[in-house]
């Protein structure tokens, strides 16, 4: 168990019978098709709850479409359902919004997770959405270790996090972007005050 | 050169951003919390529990954040300080390190340190702010405006007796004050400072101290302790007899405590005090009920070491009964 001090949820394997495994198919917003044993999926409360919902025989799964998962491509999908199967029937921490006091990042998952930002990014995103908990604590401790000794300039850059000023910016464009009237009404009253206006209404 | 790698943080969903911030060590929280108002915020929200945060103030000056199995010292380092009028001004300082870790925030001083470290700790005020030698070359003003606000105070000689008494004013009135006699010219406590409405005043000597009857009954703190003080057995007496008929009226509890396990003589110290109760506590406490006029009871406890008067309040009988 990679992570210690985790209210756990046991996963009950002998109640799935060894010689009737049964497999999903799921598909990716670009069309790739992923086959997924029951026990690993599991593992995402978001797609154990679909699949049971469904109630899907064997037959079902053979003869109707793959379930398809909209908002996460083919790549980054492939690497969610590695990892769902290399940690089927492993102990599932409950999500209660706390973080394992020690997360360590598993060899499997190490290198699992070699890969370019951009790609991880998108496989925490997946995670959130699909539920994994435990992919999103080793993903996140990951991202968590970018930050070993840096300094606030340099955390700056890693994390690519706007100053206060470019938050400003940034809340004041969305709420022009919410309203457009926003920034008329504004220039008005502005052009009544240098006209020395004491009402604007 | 390398490639720094970036990944957008702030763009993950905000749990993910929240786990991200958890897993990340208490240095850098403490150095994503200075980045931008957001961070800030993000660090507050994730609730990290401290015990306190105190000042310590010498020739060098720290924060220090206690957790409930241990303490992060913050140090400012390099201050950027100009003489005026002869006393270093504080300005913001020009590096500071946790645990010997690199913390930035250009701009900031010393006030707002602490204040965003009171901020990220959800810790308002300061628990405690100690001086030591050294403090006297910064500017009192500069110290009050930085630092001021506490309930507790543990002063040592700053390196200059007016500015131990200058310093003590300015920071005063306080709840809290641990003091040491040799802050003063000739050991003595000033009157000014021994009479304040403390509701802890512990005096304690680098070396044995003398102690008067008058200084005793100008305390008027709540809890009084001594340490290597010594009280003549003749003024505890009077002060005893005096206590009875109603002087430091506020006093809850009085303990003169040396290091050289002197013995107070039980018959002087006693001497035209009615007594009840007595009795051997253990092996080497000696205790001895009184009473003042208005009934209030206490117990007067010998021990190797030292004396100490315990006053039971009413509305600690009260709850007994």
């Amino acid at each position: 168990m990679s992570v210690e001090n985790a209210p756990v949820v046991d996963v009950d394997e002998a109640a799935i019978p060894v010689e009737k495994k049964m497999y999903y198919r799921f598909e990716s917003n670009d069309k790739k098709e992923f086959r997924v044993s029951e026990l690993a999926i599991q593992q995402s409360e978001t797609l154990n709850r679909l699949v049971e919902a469904m109630g899907y025989t064997s037959e079902d799964v053979e003869n109707k479409p793959a379930i398809a998962i909209e908002n996460i491509d083919g790549k980054t999908l492939k690497l969610v359902f590695q990892w769902c199967e290399h940690h089927k029937g492993e102990a599932i921490p409950v999500d209660d919004g706390s973080v394992p006091k020690i997360v360590e990042i598993p060899e499997f998952d190490a290198k699992l997770m070699d890969i370019d930002n951009g790609l991880l990014f998108k496989l925490i995103w997946a995670a959130d959405y699909l539920n994994i908990v435990q992919l999103l604590n080793v993903s996140c401790k990951k991202v968590a270790n970018m930050a070993q000794g840096k300094t606030p300039a340099q955390l700056r850059r890693v994390y690519l996090l706007p100053s206060d000023e470019e938050d400003e910016a940034a809340k004041r464009a969305a709420q022009e972007a919410q309203d457009p009237r926003a920034r008329e009404v504004e220039e008005e009253f502005e052009e009544r005050k240098r006209q020395g206006g004491n009402s604007f209404f | 050169m390398t490639t720094v790698s970036k990944f957008p943080l702030l763009q993950l969903p905000q749990k993910e951003i929240l786990r991200t911030i958890q897993s990340i060590d208490i240095y850098q929280k403490m150095s994503f919390s200075l980045t931008s108002k957001r961070c800030k915020r993000l660090v507050q929200s994730l609730q990290i529990k401290i015990k306190c945060i105190s000042v310590i103030i010498s020739s060098r000056i720290y924060i220090t954040v206690s957790f409930s199995d241990w303490t992060l010292y913050i140090r400012f380092e390099n201050c950027i300080m100009q003489r005026e009028a002869r006393k270093k001004r504080l300005r913001a300082p020009q590096w500071v390190e946790a645990d010997s870790r690199r913390l930035e925030r250009i701009g900031f001083e010393y006030s707002d340190w602490l204040k965003h470290f009171q901020d990220i700790f959800h810790c308002p005020s300061t628990a405690t702010i100690s001086f030591f030698q050294g403090t006297c070359v910064y500017d009192i003003d500069d110290i009050k405006e930085g630092f001021g606000a506490t309930k507790t105070l543990y002063a040592r000689h700053t390196g200059c007796y007016a500015y131990n008494l200058a310093l003590l004013q300015k920071i005063l009135p306080i709840e809290n004050l641990t003091i040491n006699p040799n802050m003063f010219q000739d050991s003595k406590i000033p009157f000014k400072i021994l009479q304040q409405n403390y509701t802890t005043l512990d005096i304690i000597s680098d070396s044995t101290t003398e102690m008067t009857l008058n200084e005793l009954l100008v305390m008027n703190s709540k809890t009084i302790t001594m340490t290597d003080v010594r009280v003549s057995a003749q003024d505890l007496n009077k002060f005893i007899k005096l206590w009875i008929q109603g002087s430091n009226s506020r006093m809850e509890y009085f303990l003169i405590h040396t290091l050289n396990h002197f013995e107070y003589d039980r018959t002087m110290v006693m001497k035209g005090i009615k007594k009840s109760n007595e009795r051997r506590e253990d092996m080497d406490v000696h205790s001895i009920d009184i009473y003042r006029m208005d009934g209030t009871r206490a117990t007067v406890s010998f021990f190797y070491g030292g004396i100490e008067i315990s006053i039971v309040l009413i509305t600690m009988l009260q709850n007994s009964n």
